[in-house]
């Protein structure tokens, strides 16, 4: 028996480096078709670019954090013109999980006077394996908040991500991208996509949340309420509707000050959107208007 | 609990070590091999646990009634008991609202309305599978094959071990009860081949079977828009989408049992080698297949009478065997039609003719041997298009597509180029399977590899192809429905 669990023991050991040599390998040189599982975009929503320039940003007025509804409707320009500086921290299908690694990560440098939490009803469905590579992809090291973030997603997908980024891959390789040469990235972390409308037919949605979601939700609320950093709960607008909407309206505003812009702006679905879910340049301006005048008007920024 | 999950790759340690450090009382390691079961079935849904203790405390009682008496009369009551309970319960959860649907449709073609609505049953997980357990346990008893147990933690241990619970191999009282009463010791040899069973049945599960079931899902639910050669490729992707589920899932029970010093039956010994029905039923579902001999088919008088009886008894298993299978018509279409394929060999006499594994001692197979295998093989995966889908009008449109000249086209569906790695992986998986076709299971032949490097290489590189080729979406076992 002790021989038995030695040897297995042993096996396993000699296994995990064999598999992350053979990861390596073959992230290098096995054709994209054949790298199933693996998949390494620091690129994805600019993450790479975000994450490098991020040192530079100290003290600012605002962090915004959330899914690409926070990169891609949170245009920090616009709040620049308002003499409000920013940083957004948005990044693709981020869900609360991701969020409490970057909060964690972060925000300490960032030291914000108020941290805007976009919270898309879609990401409390997800596992947020999507988002945990995209995070481990455009990380340098494999730090204990990464592990953590591996061993909540619990996929095969993030780990080998992981174990591919031991080998230091330079910036140019990506494995698997979701990428769009429309896009151009502005200096402090927003996306903006080139100017296209929205031909999406708007559909009806149950709101399903994950649990671990929902936990991991309440403890980002508790770590910015430990922190004393003042936050604002913000849906930014999408053209369909869910049937649950109540549900999801009276949970939101249980943790705080909350705004759900589908109610507050006007907007057209096909001429303020590029799809259902993503504001166009058009509807940004108009979304971050009005939240500059809920900011202003609630003296959120006043010292 | 499901084998491919990391639940149980933190239970399977657990237990394994209390088990072991248990090995000088029988008794205790016994209560452990049952709670560990209850708790792994209770996982999934610890309402259903009820059933498989009412089915344990009425063939435990049952039995040991058995014993009690020698009347005649009484001990046949005894065993009608045990039928009318266990196939009771399977009855109501599983083909109930079949029998309501098919009376109602009977009422109304012949103009009367008789509408009872169906019900809204879940189908509890493994019910097939451990009612004919514990019913081989009656049986077996009523006919002084067993002895009856007197302790009804070694009968309940029996009747819910894990590793077998939920999708077999259905095993024989007679073979595993008695492993239950005797001391147990850990075995190295039998632990280490355990432990490579189960990493080729997870490969076959997680690798070839859900990959395979992610394109034949896709085919067979847009068969309509596709050409015959596609709907013939899904067909293909289903036939190695079951065998790799359910072969998975047989060779990761066996190789638990062994970690804990059991030893459960071979459930299939590469099927899709063989060179007539005759062999592919010994070959495929072997614990379900010798079920049905032993107390349907046997007990029926077999194939011992004329040529009628043999034609009645042979379509009665195929068909009872797809029923056992799903409450479905296409199940028992499924059934006939092995029925079909399987009485001429049975009526010219042919049906034991391949008894051995084809081209023993060899590497390859004769010419003769290899067309047997591929028209073999070829009605196998036609039979299986009426297991897949939901109606049957969808099967035969899907025989009417593969036999149209759309047959001649070159297969095409979106999609169809991310699939290069599973056609690699299948080409891998047969090679490996044939090299390793005399053996228990594929790949046990590599104890036998003299160099601990190219052993632990070639585990290591399984390990691999599990990772970077696994299905990553949650899936479950098919068999896990029946």
């Amino acid at each position: 028996m002790k021989k038995f669990l030695k040897k297995l023991l042993l096996f396993l050991v000699i296994t995990s480096c064999f598999y992350t040599l053979l990861i390596g390998f073959w992230g290098y040189y096995v054709p994209a078709p054949l790298r199933r599982n693996l998949i390494y975009n620091p690129q994805e929503g600019y993450l790479d670019k975000k994450l490098s320039e991020i040192e530079k940003f100290k003290n600012v007025d605002v962090v915004f954090l959330g899914s690409s509804h926070a990169y891609r409707g949170f245009d920090t320009r616009i709040f620049k013109n308002h003499d409000i500086s920013s940083f957004n921290l948005g990044s693709s299908a981020q869900t609360h999980i991701q969020t409490k690694y970057l909060l964690n990560t972060y925000l300490k440098n960032l030291r914000p006077k108020l941290v805007i939490y976009e919270v898309y009803p879609e990401m409390f469905t997800i596992d947020g394996v999507e988002s945990t590579i995209n995070i481990v992809s455009a990380t340098d090291n494999i730090n204990s908040g990464i592990l953590k973030l591996l061993f909540q997603t619990k996929d095969i997908r993030s780990l080998n991500t992981a174990l591919f980024s031991l080998f230091e891959p330079s910036d140019s390789i990506v494995i698997n991208p979701v990428f769009s040469e429309e896009d151009l990235y502005v200096s402090g972390g927003f996306v903006e996509k080139k100017l296209n409308y929205n031909s999406e037919a708007a559909v009806r949605k149950e709101w399903k949340p994950l649990k671990k979601q929902l936990a991991a939700f309440k403890e980002n609320i508790n770590f910015l309420k430990s922190h004393n950093i003042p936050y604002l709960l913000v849906q930014a607008p999408y053209t369909f509707e869910y049937s649950n909407y109540n549900r999801i309206e009276k949970f939101l505003s249980e943790d705080g000050i909350y705004y759900n812009f589908n109610d507050i702006v006007d907007l057209s679905a096909n001429r303020d959107f590029y799809d259902d879910s993503h504001l166009n340049q058009i509807g940004v301006e108009k979304f971050n208007r009005e939240l500059i005048r809920i900011i202003d008007s609630l003296e959120l920024l006043k010292e | 609990m499901l084998f491919n999950s990391l639940d149980f790759a933190v239970f399977l340690p657990v237990v394994f070590v209390l088990y072991w450090l248990l090995k000088k009382n029988l008794k205790y390691q016994n209560i452990l091999v049952l709670l560990a079961s209850y708790f792994f079935y209770g996982w999934w849904d610890w309402r259903f646990l009820s059933l498989i203790v009412f089915s344990t405390i009425v063939d435990f009682t049952i039995g040991l009634a058995l014993d009690k008496t020698e009347n005649f009369r009484k001990r046949k009551y005894l065993l009608w008991g045990s039928l009318f309970a266990n196939l009771g319960i399977l009855g109501v959860f599983k083909y109930f609202n079949f029998f309501i649907d098919n009376v109602s449709s009977a009422f109304s073609f012949f103009g009367t309305d008789w509408s009872m609505s169906s019900l809204n049953i879940i189908l509890p997980v493994g019910i097939s599978f451990y009612t004919f357990q514990t019913l081989s346990y009656t049986i077996d008893v009523y006919k002084r094959k067993l002895e009856p147990t007197k302790n009804i933690i070694t009968f309940a241990a029996f009747v819910s071990f894990f590793p077998q619970l939920v999708a077999g191999p259905i095993e024989r009282a007679t073979n595993l009860l008695p492993q239950f009463k005797k001391n147990r010791h850990f075995n190295y040899e039998e632990a280490t081949d355990g432990i490579r069973q189960i990493l080729w049945g997870l490969f076959k599960k997680m690798v070839i079977a859900d990959n395979c079931a992610l394109y034949a899902n896709y085919i067979f639910e847009n068969s309509a828009s596709l050409s015959g050669s596609t709907q013939l490729l899904g067909a293909l992707f289903f036939t190695f989408q079951i065998y790799g589920d359910f072969s998975g899932y047989s060779d990761i029970a066996i190789g638990t049992a062994r970690l804990f010093g059991f030893n459960l039956m071979q459930n299939f010994a590469f099927p899709y080698f063989s060179r007539d029905i005759a062999e592919f039923w010994r070959r495929w579902h072997i614990s379900l297949s010798t079920w049905f001999r032993d107390y349907l088919y046997i007990p029926l008088g077999g194939s011992r009478g004329g040529t009628s009886m043999k034609i009645r008894n042979t379509f009665f298993i195929f068909v009872v065997s797809g029923f056992w299978h799903g409450a479905s018509w296409t199940f028992i279409i499924w059934g006939a039609l092995n029925a079909a394929y399987f009485l001429p060999l049975l009526l010219s006499g042919k049906n034991r003719q391949n008894m051995d594994i084809v081209a023993k001692g060899k590497l390859f197979p004769a010419a003769k041997e290899v067309l047997k295998i591929v028209v073999t093989f070829s009605l196998t995966v036609l039979a299986w298009i009426f297991f897949r889908v939901e109606d049957t009008p969808h099967a035969i449109a899907i025989i009417g597509d593969i036999f149209s000249k759309s047959i001649f086209t070159i297969p095409y569906y979106p999609g169809l180029g991310l699939a290069k790695s599973t056609f690699i992986l299948l080409f891998l998986f047969i090679v490996i399977e044939w090299f390793g076709r005399e053996h228990q299971f594929a790949i046990q032949n590599l104890s036998k590899v003299r160099s601990l490097t190219l052993r632990w290489v070639s585990y290591s590189f399984l390990a691999f192809l599990i990772g970077m080729y696994m299905f990553t979406d949650k899936s479950q076992f098919i068999y896990f429905d029946f």
